[in-house]
C-alpha cells in the first residue's frame, strides 16, 4: 500500500472512530478476523462528492442491520420505528460527518473543502474503481468507507 | 450548567437526523426547558425569524436551497435579527474556513458530531455574554 492510502486510511479510521463513538457510542474495532465483508442482499450506501480543494468522492456501504443497529441507537427507539426516510437520512448523516473529518485530517489547516450534498446510490458496481476501501466492525456490525480523492 | 427554562433556540439543518442528535446535545447540556424550532435550510429559518425571534442559532453549512453562509449573510444583514447569535454546526468546517465565518458575524464554529461539553462552553459564554448585555447577574 502507498503512503498516501496509508495516510488516508489513518484519516477514515480516526474520522469513523470519532463519528461512531460519539454519536452512538458504539465500539470501533478494525480488526475483522476473518468476517466476511460482504454487504448482504440489501445493502445500504451513501455517496458523497467532495468539491474543493480538488474534486473526490466517498461513500459509506453498510448491510442494512448495520444502519438499523446505529438508528437504534442514535434515535432510541425500536426498529419497528424506524422508517426508511429515517434509515436514509442516518446514512447520510454519518457520511456527512465522517467525510468532513477525513477532510479535516488530511488537508493543511489553513485548506478549506467544499463537500457536496450526500446522497444515496443504489448500485453496487458503483462501489468498483480506484478507491481506498477501508472496512470497520461498530459494536460487531460491518462497515465500509471507500475514498476517491 | 442551568439554562432560563424559556431560552428559544432555533436549529437549521437539512438533515433531521442532525436536528435530533444537535437538541439532544443540548438538552444534555442543560437546555432541557428550551423551546425548540427547527428549519431544514437557511430559507425556512429566515421564515420563522419573520414570525418570531430566537435567542441564538445553531445551523449546518451545507444545505439546499439557501445555504449556511448566505443564510448567515441575510441574518447579520438584517437589522432585525443581526443580534442573534448564530453558532455554525458543519461538518465542512475547518480553521481557515472557521476564521472566515466569525469574520462575517458567527458567533462559533463548532465541528460535527457535536458533543454536550463543546456546546456547554459556547452556550455558556454566549448566555454569560447576554446577561452582560442586559445588566443582569
Amino acid at each position: 500500500m502507498e503512503q498516501n492510502e496509508v495516510n488516508m486510511c489513518l484519516a477514515i479510521k480516526a474520522a469513523v472512530t470519532e463519528s461512531i463513538e460519539n454519536m452512538v457510542f458504539m465500539a470501533i474495532d478494525t480488526d475483522l478476523d476473518g468476517l466476511s465483508e460482504d454487504l448482504g442482499s440489501d445493502p445500504v450506501m451513501a455517496s458523497l462528492r467532495v468539491l474543493e480543494p480538488r474534486p473526490g468522492v466517498l461513500r459509506l456501504a453498510m448491510p442494512r442491520s448495520t444502519v438499523v443497529e446505529i438508528s437504534k441507537n442514535l434515535y432510541s427507539v425500536a426498529e419497528n420505528e424506524l422508517s426508511d426516510a429515517m434509515i436514509q437520512d442516518v446514512t447520510c448523516e454519518l457520511l456527512n460527518t465522517i467525510s468532513g473529518r477525513v477532510m479535516k485530517r488530511i488537508l493543511p489547516a489553513e485548506c478549506a473543502f467544499h463537500l457536496g450534498l450526500p446522497e444515496m446510490v443504489d448500485k453496487p458496481h458503483d462501489l468498483q474503481g480506484a478507491f481506498v476501501q477501508c472496512s470497520f466492525l461498530a459494536d460487531g456490525n460491518l462497515l465500509i468507507v471507500l475514498a476517491q480523492i | 450548567m442551568e439554562v432560563q427554562a424559556m431560552l428559544k433556540i432555533l436549529i437549521v439543518d437539512d438533515s433531521s437526523t442532525a436536528r435530533m442528535f444537535i437538541r439532544r446535545c443540548l438538552e444534555i447540556a442543560g437546555c432541557q426547558g428550551a423551546a425548540f424550532q427547527e428549519a431544514g435550510n437557511g430559507k425556512d429559518a429566515l421564515d420563522l425569524l419573520r414570525k418570531a425571534p430566537v435567542d441564538f442559532i445553531l445551523a449546518d453549512l451545507n444545505m439546499p436551497v439557501l445555504d449556511g453562509r448566505n443564510f448567515l449573510k441575510r441574518l447579520k444583514s438584517s437589522p432585525k435579527t443581526c443580534d442573534i447569535p448564530l453558532i455554525v454546526v458543519s461538518s465542512a468546517s475547518n480553521p481557515a474556513s472557521d476564521v472566515e465565518l466569525i469574520a462575517e458575524g458567527a458567533y462559533a464554529v463548532l465541528s460535527k458530531p457535536v458533543t454536550p461539553p463543546a456546546l456547554i462552553a459556547s452556550i455558556g459564554a454566549l448566555i454569560k455574554k447576554q446577561e452582560e448585555a442586559h445588566g443582569t447577574e
